[in-house]
């Protein structure tokens, strides 16, 4: 066998990796880091090694270019980034003159191959309410999808880039260098390296980030002047007022919701009703806007729900109704006039 | 009841002092039990075929990848936990085979020893040269095209299979494999030739465009 190092003094015997051998073999190596390998291949490998020492020889010469060229990883990091497919961003112009022609054809077709993929939407993952899903995505990142709601991939190239349509998750991102994870809730845009958080998408474009593990710098449109540093166990909504940091009483509470728990720090009612319906298939309506705007702080377990909102009339001043389709309605309580139309 | 303007939110920038790791060493998290029960099998049976019955004994070996995978903590993974399993054991394979070699060598010169090391290159002239092909492997790799160096490093990098390039991509299986061949055939080349040389891509290149 060989040192992964050719070239040197042994040029001559090194076999022609264009040599019928020196393809088999070169086929064999990529197979091996490649494919599937079952323990029948590898009897199969064996066989073929055993059968000649200018096919062992062939294919370790091979195995040592393979090895190299995952040792670059250590040299340039940049080369990750480049990994990632850019169709818009094709250098054609790079080798010698008389090739540019073909490059220059070549770029263009696959940058329009490329656009037509691009355009291809990703996956949509739904859960109905009262369903949550775990999601593995192909970089390795997880994803726990909350009842009621839609996350999409933005498309086949940009596994990375995720729309949280409606609803709640929980994400668990992979680390992958160069490579930003993106997560879109209405206009609000969440990007990290790696990390645990949890991303909400209420009523009113308000956007609540929970943060588990890791540390993210959050900006809004102000851009980097009204920047904040979130970290574990930190909390931050985002709204029309800007962005406001709160504390989580442990970091472990990012993402309650995946252990049945709803937690709520002085939101909008209509926020908190939103929830309860993704979570119920008895629908729960508000009788007006300004019954939806009333603030609510609470805490409690999604098994106790229908408890938690027959409670509702004794901290606030709304009364719950029926809807007439077999839904219920919070209406307001409002002493100086008649009762809302929809109360019966 | 909706306010006019909508909140921007951007989350610029994360692992700020190493402070992501994902979830603790591989070791803990589930998928490690499911790695090692997938690949335990295949990684023995290929170092049997590849190295033969030992020493150093195939299981050893793989026990030792594995160990090394348990120790890896989880944001720094880059590769695919498969990849890292075969890497991590070709290469212990080879080092053990390379000191065993050795130490034959030096209790008795004579023996007819394994094909290790023959040339007898020193360790430094061999690191010297290791370099400078590096270097150059390096420099054929960025000047590969596009589609050739994103496929090799896709597997050689973040260790993907060949299915998931070609669903990463949105192309065949068979292109991504072909791609990859073509693509390690330079390689080979130019540490042979010494010289980066691109002339069988440009065929295969414009035959398929």
């Amino acid at each position: 066998m060989e040192p992964p190092i050719i070239g040197d003094c042994r040029v001559n015997e090194a076999v022609d990796p264009d040599s019928p051998i020196g393809q088999t073999a070169r086929a064999w190596a990529l197979a091996v880091v490649g494919e599937d390998f079952p323990p029948e291949r590898s009897r199969m490998l064996g066989a073929w090694l055993d059968a000649d020492p200018l096919h062992r020889r062939a294919y370790e010469e091979a195995e040592g270019v393979v090895l190299m060229l995952g040792g670059l990883q250590g040299l340039h990091g940049s080369s990750i980034a480049a990994v990632q497919p850019r169709p818009m961003d094709r250098r054609v112009a790079r080798r010698a003159p008389w090739r540019v022609p073909v490059g220059i054809v070549g770029g263009l077709l696959a940058a329009s191959l490329a656009v037509a993929f691009f355009a291809l939407p990703g996956p949509a993952y739904d859960t109905q309410p009262g369903e949550t899903r775990q999601i593995a995505l192909s970089d390795g990142s997880q994803v726990t999808l909350a009842p009621a709601s839609r996350l999409r991939a933005g498309s086949r190239w940009r596994p990375r880039e995720l729309s949280l349509e409606r609803g709640e998750a929980f994400f668990a991102v992979a680390h992958q260098s160069g490579r930003p994870f993106t997560v879109q809730a209405g206009d609000a845009l969440v990007r990290v390296i790696g990390t645990r958080f949890n991303v909400h998408h209420g009523v009113d474009q308000r956007v609540r980030v929970e943060v588990e593990q890791g540390a993210v710098r959050v900006s809004d449109e102000g851009g980097e002047d009204g920047a904040v540093t979130l970290r574990a166990g930190q909390t931050v909504l985002a709204d029309a007022r800007g962005l406001s940091v709160g504390a989580l009483a442990r970091p472990d509470l990012a993402g309650g919701w995946r252990q049945g728990r709803l937690a709520y720090d002085d939101a909008p009612l209509a926020e908190v009703v939103a929830d309860l319906n993704r979570y119920s298939r008895r629908p729960l309506s508000i009788g007006s806007a300004a019954t939806g705007r009333l603030k609510v702080t609470a805490a409690f377990d999604i098994a106790q729900a229908d408890r938690f909102v027959a409670e509702l009339p004794r901290v606030l001043p709304v009364r719950l109704a029926s809807d007439g389709k077999g839904g219920r309605v919070l209406v307001a309580i409002d002493p100086k006039r008649a009762p809302e139309p929809h109360a019966r | 009841m909706f306010e006019a303007k909508t909140p921007k939110l951007r989350v610029v920038r994360s692992d700020e002092e190493g402070s992501d790791r994902i979830e603790g060493r591989w070791r803990d998290r589930p998928s490690y039990s499911e790695t090692y029960a997938r690949e335990w099998r295949d990684v023995c049976a290929f170092l049997r075929a590849r190295f033969g019955p030992g020493p150093p004994d195939p299981e050893d070996v793989a026990q030792q990848a594995f160990f090394k995978l348990g120790e890896l903590q989880g944001a720094e993974r880059l590769e695919s936990p498969r990849a890292f399993i075969f890497r991590v054991a070709i290469n212990l394979m080879l080092d053990e085979r390379r000191s065993l070699a050795r130490a034959t060598r030096t209790l008795d010169a004579s023996a007819p020893l394994l094909a290790i090391d023959s040339e007898e290159t020193p360790d430094l002239e061999r690191s010297l040269i290791a370099k400078q092909q590096m270097g150059l492997l390096e420099k054929v790799v960025q000047g590969l095209p596009d589609r050739h160096r994103q496929y090799l490093l896709a597997n050689r990098l973040e260790g993907q299979s060949f299915v998931a390039i070609a669903e990463r991509f949105g192309v065949s299986q068979s292109l991504v494999r072909k791609t990859v061949e073509e693509a390690l055939a330079v390689c080979q080349r130019a540490l042979i030739h010494g010289t980066a040389d691109y002339r069988g891509l440009s065929r295969e290149r414009s035959r398929r465009s």
